[in-house]
Formats: C-alpha cells, structure tokens, sequence
C-alpha cells in the first residue's frame, strides 16, 4: 500500500495500481517514498522505477513458486532477464525492510551467484579471483627471484638475454666477454650459463603467467556477458587494459602492474558491483 | 581486419621501444588486440539481441570454451605462419619514418577509448536503461 507520512512528495498519485504484462493487478504504489533516499532520484523518475522494480519482483516471485525452467517456457522469458529480475527482487526485499547484510553483493555481480544457488547450482565463480590474486603473486615471485639471480627485475634480465649479454653481479657484460685478470675465465663461464638458464626460465614463467592472466580476465568477461552483467564485463576489460598500458612504464611498470593485480583479485568485485549497480536501471 | 593490422603495428612499435615489454613485443601487442576484439564484438552482439535478432549467445555452460576461442581466434590469427611479422614489415616498409611515440600512444588510447564507449553504449541499448529507457 502506498504511503507518504511525512508528505512530501504532493504529485505522487494516492490511489495509482500498478499492473504486471499480463495484467494481473500488483498492488499500490509500494515503495515510491522509499526510494528518493536510495538514489537521490526525483518523486517522478522513481514512481516509474518502482513500478518496474515492482513487477520484476512480482515476476521473480511468481517464477519461484511455478519453477524458473517453466515459467521461463510458459512466459517466452529468457534467462538473461529472469537473472536481471532476481535483482529487483532483492532490490525490493531490501526496500521493504529485508536485512540484507552486503547489499552491492546481492544487487550486482553476485546476483549470479544468488541466482544459481536458488536453483541449487553453486556459484564456481570464485576460483577467479584467486586465480587473479595468484598471478599477481605469481609475478611478484618472478621478479623477486629474477633480483636473487640476476640483481636486476624480470624484464630487465630479458632484454639483457635478448642483446646477447649477461648479467653478473647486477652489470651486462657482452657474450663474447671470458673475464680479466681480476674475473677468472671459469667464474665468468659459469655465471654467463646461470644466468641463461634462470633468465630463460624467468621468461618463459613471464609468458606463462601472461597467457594465463588473458585466459582468466576473458572467462572473467565472458562469465560477466553469459549472466548480462554487461557493465562490470565492460569495466574489467577497461581495467585489463588499464594494466597492460601500464606495463609500458619503465621500471616500475611490473610493480603497478602486480598492485593493479592484487587490488583487482580483493577489491575487484566489489567494484565491478558498484559500476554494475550504478549503470542499471 | 586493416583497422586491426594498423592498431597491431603502433601496439608492436611501442613495444618495441618499450624496455618494460621489448622481450616479448608480440605477447603484449596481442593482448591489446584481443581486449579491443572483446570490445568490438560484444558490442556487435549486443547490438543484434538488443534489436531481438539473436538470443543469448553466452550460454553459462560453455564460458568456458567461449573464452578460450575468443582469445584463440585472435591469437591464432597472429601466431599463425608468423603473420605477426608480416603485417609489422608491410606496414613498416610502407612508412618512410616509424610514428612517433605519442601519435601511437594517440591511436591505441583512442581506439580504446572508443571501443569502451561503444560497449557501454550498446550494454545501455541491450539492457534499455538509461537513454534507452522508454523504447
């Protein structure tokens, strides 16, 4: 039923009813004076809103009590919008005063999984941000152990390989360099195959962790579009990006990048919920 | 496919001029194509559902073999014979100097850009929020 005790809002329509697709009578206009304080919207824009909101709620409540699978055949819905309704639905249970503890969980990104656990399949989601947080970590070790060998960052020990030269003692030598009088011919022979061999394998530990950074940032993605999360889709491949223009800054561009990383796997959902949250209707 | 080609050679000129990427020039290059390929042909499916041409094409069971072909198409097309290779000496023999820096810089960042916006733009249309609220 519609309410207003504090009268504040002298155009909303007292005795307005709002109706779903197929007709079927809602209620009154359930949550107007609620929703102003939510999203800083005008009493008109959210009257509109609510009314949507509303039916979505009603349709997912209805879906709930038929079965998702044959309500979605008996309506000719899609998934993709029954995903989207779960969303108003606890929208609307959050309005009505429903505690919901993390509330940009369960409105964005999350709903997914909220919204496979109701069908009682699990969220598997997860995986993802550690497998980003491994990466970065994956990285960071790469880097600390190409300093242990080389006494210089992985990227450095790389160019070093690539212009036939070798590190020794933190300074390139040329290949063709066998030692002085002060570096003994045997020293610097040895060092000259420690440092191809661990630079070898710093690089292609590198090449490793990079295939594997694209292949989970486009399940990622992918994970996002499959579930019409098309905004927080969207913003990863813009933070994607962001990292790989960052990897161009010399010297510490591996350093923003591994921090980009480690942010991403802890504060990452979280974010992309909030841009999912504020894009949506 | 030009388009792409001439994106692919300012993104491999700027890494190879780039001391943090010059040991793998084509590894990044690639990866800054397939995020602007991941752009583009959401954008373009996005568009088609929204219009109700297509249904979803991004089933929940099979993420995980669409992504893996995502990158794949892309990464194959450049790996494929050293096609990478090709495309930078033909787009290099066709300049008498290599672009600057900054005008590389421009073109990526701008096409960028502009994926991005597209997206968000065709992600409004699909989803009818926004601008797109009262179709």
């Amino acid at each position: 039923m519609f309410t207003d005790p504090l009268g504040l809002c002298p155009e909303c329509p007292r005795d307005k009813r709002y109706y779903d697709a197929r007709d079927n009578f809602l209620d009154y206009e359930p949550t107007s004076y609620v929703s102003p304080n939510l999203n800083g919207n005008s009493w008109v824009h959210s009257i509109g809103r609510n009314s949507r909101v509303y039916e979505r709620y009603q349709m997912w409540s209805d879906a709930s009590t038929l079965g998702l699978d044959e309500y979605v055949q008996k309506y000719g819905e899609t998934y993709t919008n029954m995903n989207a309704y779960w969303r108003y639905y606890q929208e609307e249970q959050m309005v009505n005063g429903v505690q919901v503890k993390r509330p940009q969980l369960i409105l964005s990104g999350r709903v997914n999984g909220g919204y496979k656990r109701a069908n009682g399949v699990s969220d598997g989601n997860g995986w993802t941000s550690i497998a980003q947080g491994s990466l970065a970590t994956g990285e960071l070790f790469r880097n600390l152990k190409s300093y242990q060998f080389t006494g210089k960052d992985a990227v450095r020990t790389g160019n070093v390989l690539d212009s036939d030269q070798f590190l020794y003692n933190g300074k390139a030598y040329g290949n063709k360099y066998y030692g002085n009088q002060y570096q003994g011919a045997a020293t610097v022979k040895h060092a000259k195959s420690t440092f191809q061999n661990s630079a070898r394998v710093l690089k292609g530990a590198g090449k490793a962790l990079g295939v594997v950074n694209v292949a989970v940032t486009g399940y990622q993605v992918y994970d996002d579009f499959s579930n019409g999360n098309y905004y927080s889709g969207g913003t990863r491949l813009a933070v994607a990006g962001i990292a790989a223009g960052v990897a161009f800054i010399p010297v510490v561009g591996w350093g923003v990048v591994i921090g980009i990383g480690v942010a991403d796997a802890i504060w990452g959902d979280e974010f992309y919920n909030y841009v999912e949250n504020q894009f949506r209707n | 496919m030009i388009l792409y080609n001439l994106l692919f050679y300012h993104i491999y000129e700027l890494a190879l001029r780039s001391k943090s990427n010059r040991d793998m020039p084509m590894f990044i290059t690639i990866t800054v194509i397939n995020l602007c390929f991941m752009f583009n042909i959401f954008s373009v499916f996005l568009v088609l559902e929204g219009f109700g041409l297509i249904g979803n094409l991004f089933p929940d069971e099979t993420k995980l073999v669409g992504a893996i072909v995502f990158i794949g198409i892309v990464s194959m097309y450049y790996l494929f014979g050293k096609r990478y290779k090709r495309i930078y000496e033909h787009y290099k023999s066709k300049r008498k100097n290599s672009p600057s820096t900054f005008k590389a810089i421009g073109i990526v960042v701008m096409y960028y850009l502009v994926s991005g916006i597209v997206l968000f733009i065709t992600a409004l249309f699909k989803n009818k929020d926004w601008l797109f609220n009262s179709l």
